[in-house]
């Protein structure tokens, strides 16, 4: 790869490298601009001229870089989605108990067939969310254990697909229950009708939804994330 | 000196370096340059993700400023962690490079 000219064009390869993480590339971008104008600063004389370009040979290649801080991000990605699933889960714990309260504070009417559909389910229901639970719960002490990686070659990739799996399994756990909870609330919506009182059963099953289907989404982005930076280093 | 040895030991070197008083990148490679005698010429672009690693480590901490120049200035200092994390360095670095002195000198009787 040709070495750019100017700090400018340097600057550019570099940001574009760190297009991954646009604070932190733009963060990197100041530091680096900082070091390479204080760099050409110091040349004074005869020593001036083509000091830009020793200055970025120095410096060091773009995507090299760029590659260091991948690894890093990646792993602490990968720490975030062990915290991230944990309280998700956590909150869906409170939305749907909040719900059972709620049942029995406005004494919704259940009739005895969706009251024997519902114990029938109610074992599949607690054993998902308690399978959510423990995965959560081991992914992210998985997680607090990992290291932080000294370079770029990302030799706990293991562990981080050991960490990102047991992301993976809580939201799947936490989206079955999520899902038998969504099944069984339209359920009793479709008996009663809809009534002021069904505003907050709507909203908790909404909140689950879109809780599991963001934490969903997140571990998709960092397993591609991962990929990507399996295959760069 | 050999690139990979002092890859491998970069953290402790820029702990090191940053043990005399907060400073900037650039600041931590000139002291590094200045402390070994010119001895450790790091690639310059791989102090800054080391700093980056430490900072997410708890052991530096940093924030931006101004520099004479104008430019907005990343500034890096050591944490109380950073801090144990030297001193426990430069131990296990002491015992070792005693281990090593050891066995090189007789190494060396042995061959005399």
């Amino acid at each position: 790869m040709p070495q750019p000219d100017s700090i400018a064009e340097y600057l550019d390869e570099l940001s574009r490298e760190l297009a991954f993480d646009p604070a932190l590339s733009r963060r990197v971008r100041h530091e680096v601009h900082d070091h390479l104008c204080e760099t050409v600063d110091g040349e004074t004389g005869e020593a001036a001229a083509g000091a830009e370009q020793r200055a970025i040979a120095r410096f060091g290649c773009p995507r090299e870089i760029a590659a260091q801080y991948k690894a890093l991000a990646i792993h602490t990605r990968i720490r975030q989605a062990g915290v991230i699933v944990i309280l998700a889960v956590a909150a869906i714990f409170f939305a749907m108990e909040g719900r059972v309260v709620w049942y029995a504070f406005v004494k919704w009417p259940v009739s005895p067939e969706l009251q024997a559909l519902g114990a029938a389910l109610l074992p599949v229901d607690r054993y998902a969310f308690l399978t959510a639970a423990v995965f959560a719960i081991g992914g992210w002490l998985y997680g607090l254990r990992l290291s932080i990686p000294a370079d770029h070659r990302l030799t706990s990739r293991r562990r981080l697909r050991r960490c990102q799996f047991l992301a993976a399994a809580a939201t799947i756990a936490v989206a079955v229950s999520v899902a038998l909870e969504a099944f069984l609330t339209s359920l009793r919506l479709l008996e009663t009708g809809f009534s002021s009182s069904a505003i907050l059963p709507i909203a908790s099953v909404v909140l689950e939804l879109g809780l599991a289907a963001a934490v969903a989404v997140y571990l998709r982005n960092t397993g591609r994330r991962l990929d990507r930076c399996t295959a760069d280093s | 000196m050999e690139g990979e040895i002092l890859k491998g030991h970069l953290d402790m070197i820029v702990l090191a370096a940053l043990a005399a008083g907060p400073a900037h990148g650039y600041g931590v490679i000139q002291e590094i340059r200045r402390r070994s005698g010119g001895a450790f010429d790091l690639p310059e672009g791989t102090i800054y993700p080391a700093l980056h690693r430490l900072e997410k480590a708890g052991l530096l901490s940093s924030r931006w400023t101004n520099g004479d120049s104008g430019r907005k200035r990343r500034v890096y200092s050591l944490t109380r962690r950073g801090d144990r994390a030297l001193i426990e360095q430069r131990a296990v670095w002491d015992r070792f490079a005693d281990a090593i002195r050891g066995l090189l000198g007789s190494a060396g009787h042995a061959t005399a």
